[in-house]
């Protein structure tokens, strides 16, 4: 079909021609003002399988599906460019077999001097990558149905051994000794850890679903909602005023109760337990700076050698014996911060306390 | 709280075993009637099948539904109650081990009552049937038909 041209070097027109023709990975050809082909390189051929000669003159609607010619939307998108200088679309278009893929279309008005000549349309073969969006998402749909059968499937064998072991201590308590009675409470403790971890996993889990809601959020306001709930011992918490954000507030405040709540709870050997939520000042920099707030408190801390296990889920630093807990609080916070755009790290010193930095995104 | 009728519909015989303890341990076991999927309590609560010929306008003062139950599941049997209006207006509990927000969004637009999770604890949820029994069937005043 091609004939071999001999092209003058400085003919810059001819030689831009002829690359376009020979593109293969994108589909590049142009339109009448009405909408007929005017020209076609290799890569319209191998997305459309037309030839040239097959589809010159002919009107580009062919190239949409029935649904969208019958609802005029190709009319529409050459008004559009016409009109705006350009139009970008992604959806389904057709070959010449009937087969459809999925594109990214952009299509251009060509002007000389102020009128218009035609336009030129590039289209990319998406295919694949729709697919690979199928796929994640029907991935991340099998999560769902899993974390539901763990919420629902999991507890109730743990209700059973728990209410069992109960009936045991309350009808047969008086058969058994001492040991055997503490070992029926050692069953029902390790049944009610199991519940709260299965628990804490499923809000890890619900902290990547569902959309991500962006709107102003006060996290002092939540913060000092949080430590009203926190009694019954004597606690100097500040947090200081006005730190406001954009985010989700839901997530915001789970991971505020987690930073809160660890603070609180290695704070609870120490008599003149302090907890302060704040914001870093800024270093000086010029122009767009990140955001850093802090979580801070004198309570227990930890090695600083094992600072890059603390936001692995299941992992923890104390002792059951020491300080209760399942490991999850720190990786909801980590995963909520990231969905955001923000990030989390930590100082301490075993003994004087840990400080968690933490940004929230743009 | 002595002639109180209680439908309790579950699947897993362990929690039926709980369930009732937990309401004999509260005095609420006068009546109890269990019904193990969604067929047995809408069977129950209609007077069809194996509980034809039952009069249907005795019906129970409350209905603890569990969520996940074989054949009819549980948010099919409370949609089929609140359709008939024999039993439109009874109380209905929904008393599961899911916190799913799509099953909480979904039993409260098909109009239950409340909503309680079964707690691990047995000892918890002993003091949630106690706290149940009281509020549904001592405060609570029932719709006119059910007095």
């Amino acid at each position: 079909m091609d004939t071999v041209n001999l092209v003058n070097p400085t003919d810059t027109a001819e030689r831009f021609r002829l690359l376009v023709e020979s593109i293969r990975d994108y589909a590049i050809f142009t339109l009448d003002p009405e909408g007929h082909v005017t020209s076609w390189n290799a890569g319209a051929q191998r997305y459309k399988q037309y030839r040239a000669d097959e589809i010159i003159g002919r009107h580009f609607s062919a190239f949409y599906t029935p649904e969208d010619v019958a609802s005029g939307k190709p009319a529409r998108e050459l008004e559009v460019a016409a009109r705006e200088g350009r139009i970008e679309d992604e959806g389904w278009r057709v070959r010449k077999d009937g087969t459809r893929f999925w594109a990214n279309v952009v299509i251009t008005a060509l002007r000389e001097n102020g009128r218009l000549v035609g336009f030129a349309k590039v289209t990319r073969d998406l295919t694949e990558r729709m697919q690979n969006e199928e796929r994640l998402r029907a991935a991340v749909q099998e999560l769902d149905a899993f974390a539901y059968s763990v919420s629902h499937d999991l507890r109730a064998p743990l209700r059973s051994i728990d209410g069992f072991s109960q009936i045991l201590l309350e009808d047969y308590g008086d058969k058994l000794d001492d040991a055997g009675r503490h070992a029926l409470e050692r069953v029902r403790a390790a049944t009610q850890h199991m519940g709260g971890l299965i628990d804490d996993l499923l809000k890890l889990s619900r902290v990547s679903r569902g959309e991500l809601r962006k709107e102003r959020v006060d996290l002092s306001a939540i913060a000092r909602a949080i430590v009203k709930e926190y009694t019954g011992r004597e606690v100097a918490i500040t947090i200081a005023p006005g730190l406001v954000v954009e985010g989700d507030p839901r997530l915001l405040q789970v991971a505020l109760e987690n930073l809160l709540g660890n603070a609180w709870k290695y704070t609870s050997k120490r008599p003149d337990a302090r907890i302060e939520l704040g914001e870093v000042e800024a270093a000086g920099a010029v122009g767009k700076r990140e955001r850093v707030f802090y979580v801070r408190d004198n309570g227990a801390g930890f090695d600083m050698r094992y600072a890059d296990k603390l936001f692995a889920a299941f992992q923890r630093l104390h002792g059951a014996n020491e300080f209760e807990g399942t490991g999850v609080g720190l990786a909801t916070v980590q995963r909520i911060l990231r969905r955001h755009g923000g990030r989390i790290w930590a100082e301490a010193k075993v003994g004087e306390g840990a400080t968690f930095y933490f940004t929230v995104g743009e | 709280m002595s002639n109180r009728k209680i439908l309790l519909v579950e699947d897993n015989p362990d929690d039926v075993t709980l369930t009732l303890r937990a309401l004999k341990k509260n005095n609420l076991t006068n009546d109890v009637i269990v019904a193990t999927d969604g067929v047995e309590a809408l069977d129950y609560l209609f007077a069809t099948g194996a509980h034809a010929g039952r009069d249907a306008a005795d019906t129970p003062d409350i209905i603890l539904l569990d969520l996940k139950l074989p054949r009819v599941g549980g948010l099919e049997v409370l949609q089929k109650i609140r359709a008939d209006a024999r039993t439109r207006l009874l109380p209905v509990i929904i008393l599961t081990s899911s916190t799913e927000e799509k099953d909480l969004i979904e039993g409260y637009s098909l109009g239950a009552n409340s909503y309680v999770r079964k707690p691990v604890d047995f000892v918890e949820f002993v003091e949630a049937t106690r706290e149940l029994g009281l509020y549904w069937l001592v405060y609570n005043q029932p719709p006119p038909q059910h007095r």
